[in-house]
C-alpha cells in the first residue's frame, strides 16, 4: 500500500529538465539523498552545537559489528547495523554519565573494541567480505523502492521529533544546567536525540559510506555556522548547502563514475573552504 | 596586620535588598525563610565536596555563599538548583513556611556559555517559551514577551544581536532577564560580575537591587569578589566544605574571619571597594564615574 506513495515522486521527478532523471534508479537515488540530506542538515546543527562528531563517528564504525553480526544470526545486515548502532549509541551516552568520563574517553574504548570485534569476525568468515564495500562506500545507486520507503518513513519521523524537541535541545546544548532549571528534561532528551542520531547514521551509511557519514552530518552545519547569525539563518542555510552538495555530488560522480559518497563530501567540504573567505 | 582598607561600615549603607528587617514587614508577622538546607551532603565521582551543610536563605535579602576554591560554592548552587545528586533536605518554602515546589531563577557563569553558536537574543530567549522550532519563526506574542523582558533591564535594543557579539555585561542582563521572564521567588547568581566590564557590573547590581526590593525577589549568589559580597549582600554564609560561619554581611566580613576562611591570602581577595573593579552601591551610586581612589582618601 506505501508504495503507491511512490509512482507519483517518480513522474515529478521525471518531469524535471534533467535526462538522467528518467532512470528509475536514479530516480531513487536523488529522493532518497534529498531526504536524508534535509535530515542530516537539521540534526547537523544540533550535531555541531552539542560537539557529537565523534559520537557520530563511533555509531558509523560500529557498523562493522553490525554487519559481521547481522551475517553471522542470518539477519538483514542493514537491520542488524540500525539496532547495533542503536544500541551502541544509548551504551556510549549512559557510559559517560555513569562513569563520569569525558564522552570522547568512553566512546574512544567502546569505538575500539566494537570495531576490532567486527574486524576480527569478518576477517575469520571470508565469505563476509564481499557485503563490506557497500557499507563502505554507501549504496546508493542500488536502493529498493522499500529502502526508499523507509528512508522516507525515517525522515518524517526525525522531523517530527525536532518539530518538538529542537528549541528544547538547543537549549541544554547551550547550558545543561540553565535548560534544567527551566524544567527540560535534559536527561531524556540528550538519551532520545542520541537514538535519533544513531538511527540516522545507520540509514545515512546507505548515502555516502559508513567513513564519511559524519561529515554528511557535520559539515553543512559547520558551513552554516560560519555564515549565519541567527539559529533561523544556520538552520535553512544548512538544509540549502546540503542538498546542494547531495545533488551536485551525484550529478558529479555520474560524470566521473566516481563513488557518489566521496563526491557529495567533496562538495560540501569546498563549499565549507568557501565560507572560511567570508569576511568577519 | 593590614586592615582592608575598603570596609567602612559607617559610610557603606546597607544594601536596600535588606528590607525584610525593618520597614513595612516590621508590622505584620515575620515571613518564613525561603529556603532551609538540612545536613546536605554531595559526593562526587566518590570525593566529598560538601558536607552537613546546614543553612537558611531568609526571604527578600540577598545572601552570599564565600569561601576559597574548591570550598564547593558552586557545586552548592547546583545541588539547591536540583542538578546535582545529594542526601539531606533542602526545602522551598512559602510566605506562611509551608514547603512548595522551588521557582528558582539562575544565572549561569558567563564564562559556561556556549557563545560560539550562532543564535540572536530573541531565539534564545524563545527556546524556553516557544515549542515551535525557532528556525520555523518566532510568534509575535512570544517575541513581545521577551522585549518586554529585556525592557526592564535596559536592554531591549539587544533583540536581534547574536548572543556572541554581546559584552559580558549584555550577556548577564540577557541572561538575567531570562531567569526573571518565569517570575522566580528564588534567584541563584554563579560569580554575577566576572567577566562583566565596569558599566556593566554597576548597572546589573543596580537593577538586581531594585528587582529585589519591588518584587521581594531572595537572591542567592556565589561569588570570590568580596568588594561585592561587602556591598551587595546582607546575610553571608562562609563556606568551606561546610559552613563555617554565617551571618550580618558587617558581622562575618572582619578580617580574622577571613582569614579563618581564606587562609593567609586572604588579601588578595578583598579588594578595596574604590580600587574594585565591578562595585555595587545601588541607589547610593553617584551619576557620575567615581572619582580617582586618591581624591577619596
Amino acid at each position: 500500500m506505501a508504495e503507491s506513495l511512490l509512482p507519483p515522486l517518480y513522474g515529478l521527478l521525471a518531469r524535471l529538465p534533467f535526462e538522467v532523471l528518467q532512470l528509475a534508479f536514479l530516480q531513487r537515488a536523488v529522493s532518497a539523498a534529498a531526504c536524508l540530506a534535509v535530515v542530516c542538515a537539521l540534526l547537523g546543527v544540533l550535531v555541531v552545537q552539542f560537539r557529537m562528531a565523534f559520537f557520530s563517528d563511533a555509531v558509523s564504525h560500529s557498523a562493522f559489528t553490525g554487519i559481521a553480526l547481522g551475517l553471522l544470526l542470518g539477519v538483514d545486515p542493514w537491520l542488524s547495523v540500525l539496532a547495533f548502532g542503536v544500541g551502541i549509541g544509548m551504551l556510549a551516552v549512559r557510559l559517560r554519565r555513569q562513569a563520569d568520563l569525558a564522552m570522547d574517553t568512553a566512546l574512544g574504548v567502546l569505538f575500539s573494541a566494537t570495531i576490532a570485534l567486527g574486524l576480527a569476525i569478518i576477517s575469520a568468515r571470508k565469505e563476509l567480505a564481499r557485503v563490506l564495500p557497500g557499507f563502505l562506500y554507501g549504496d546508493i545507486l542500488a536502493l529498493t523502492d522499500r529502502d526508499l520507503l523507509w528512508i522516507i518513513l525515517l525522515t518524517v519521523a526525525e522531523i517530527g521529533f525536532l518539530l518538538r524537541f529542537f528549541n528544547q535541545l538547543l537549549f541544554v546544548s547551550l547550558h545543561d544546567h540553565l535548560a534544567r532549571s527551566a524544567g527540560v528534561p535534559a536527561q531524556t532528551l540528550e538519551m532520545a536525540f542520541a537514538a535519533a542520531l544513531a538511527l540516522l547514521v545507520g540509514f545515512a551509511i546507505k548515502i555516502v559510506g559508513l567513513l564519511l557519514v559524519t561529515a554528511l552530518l557535520v559539515i553543512p552545519a559547520a558551513t552554516a555556522r560560519n555564515l549565519a547569525g541567527t539559529i533561523r539563518g544556520q538552520v535553512w542555510l544548512s538544509v540549502g548547502l546540503s542538498l546542494l552538495a547531495t545533488i551536485a555530488g551525484l550529478i558529479t560522480s555520474l560524470h566521473f563514475d566516481a563513488a557518489p559518497g566521496a563526491a557529495i563530501i567533496l562538495w560540501a567540504a569546498g563549499l565549507f573552504g568557501l565560507s572560511l573567505l567570508r569576511p568577519r | 596586620m593590614d586592615t582592608p582598607q575598603g570596609r567602612e561600615p559607617a559610610s557603606q549603607p546597607l544594601p536596600p535588598t535588606s528590607g525584610g528587617n525593618d520597614g513595612p514587614s516590621a508590622s505584620s508577622a515575620p515571613l518564613a525563610p525561603a529556603l532551609r538546607l538540612q545536613d546536605v551532603s554531595v559526593t562526587l565521582g566518590g570525593v566529598s565536596i560538601l558536607e552537613h551543610v546546614d543553612a537558611t536563605i531568609a526571604r527578600g535579602q540577598t545572601t552570599a555563599i564565600i569561601g576559597p576554591n574548591g570550598a564547593g560554592k558552586t557545586t552548592l548552587l547546583q545541588t539547591i538548583l536540583g542538578v546535582l545528586p545529594y542526601t539531606g533536605r533542602i526545602e522551598f518554602l512559602d510566605p506562611a513556611g509551608r514547603p512548595t515546589p522551588p521557582r528558582l531563577g539562575y544565572v549561569p557563569q558567563l564564562l559556561n556559555i556556549d557563545r560560539q553558536a550562532a543564535l540572536s537574543v530573541v531565539e534564545f530567549m524563545a527556546l524556553d517559551t516557544q515549542i515551535r522550532p525557532v528556525w520555523l519563526g518566532i510568534s509575535e506574542e512570544v517575541r513581545e514577551t521577551a522585549a518586554r523582558a529585556l525592557d526592564r533591564l535596559e536592554a531591549r535594543h539587544l533583540l536581534d544581536r547574536p548572543l556572541g557579539r554581546l559584552s559580558g555585561g549584555e550577556l548577564q542582563r540577557v541572561l538575567l532577564a531570562a531567569a526573571l521572564h518565569r517570575q522566580p521567588e528564588v534567584i541563584l547568581l554563579d560569580e554575577p560580575v566576572s567577566g562583566v566590564d565596569v558599566a556593566g557590573g554597576h548597572l546589573f547590581c543596580d537593577i538586581l537591587a531594585d528587582l529585589a526590593h519591588d518584587r521581594q525577589l531572595t537572591i542567592l549568589m556565589v561569588s570570590h569578589d568580596l568588594s561585592v559580597v561587602t556591598q551587595h549582600a546582607s546575610y553571608v554564609l562562609c563556606l568551606n566544605r561546610t559552613i563555617t560561619c554565617q551571618g550580618a554581611a558587617i558581622e562575618v566580613l572582619t578580617s580574622e574571619r577571613l582569614l579563618d576562611l581564606f587562609g593567609q591570602h586572604s588579601g588578595l581577595y578583598h579588594h578595596t571597594p574604590h580600587r574594585a573593579e565591578h562595585q555595587c552601591s545601588h541607589h547610593h551610586r553617584p551619576t557620575h564615574p567615581p572619582p580617582s581612589p586618591a581624591a577619596h582618601a
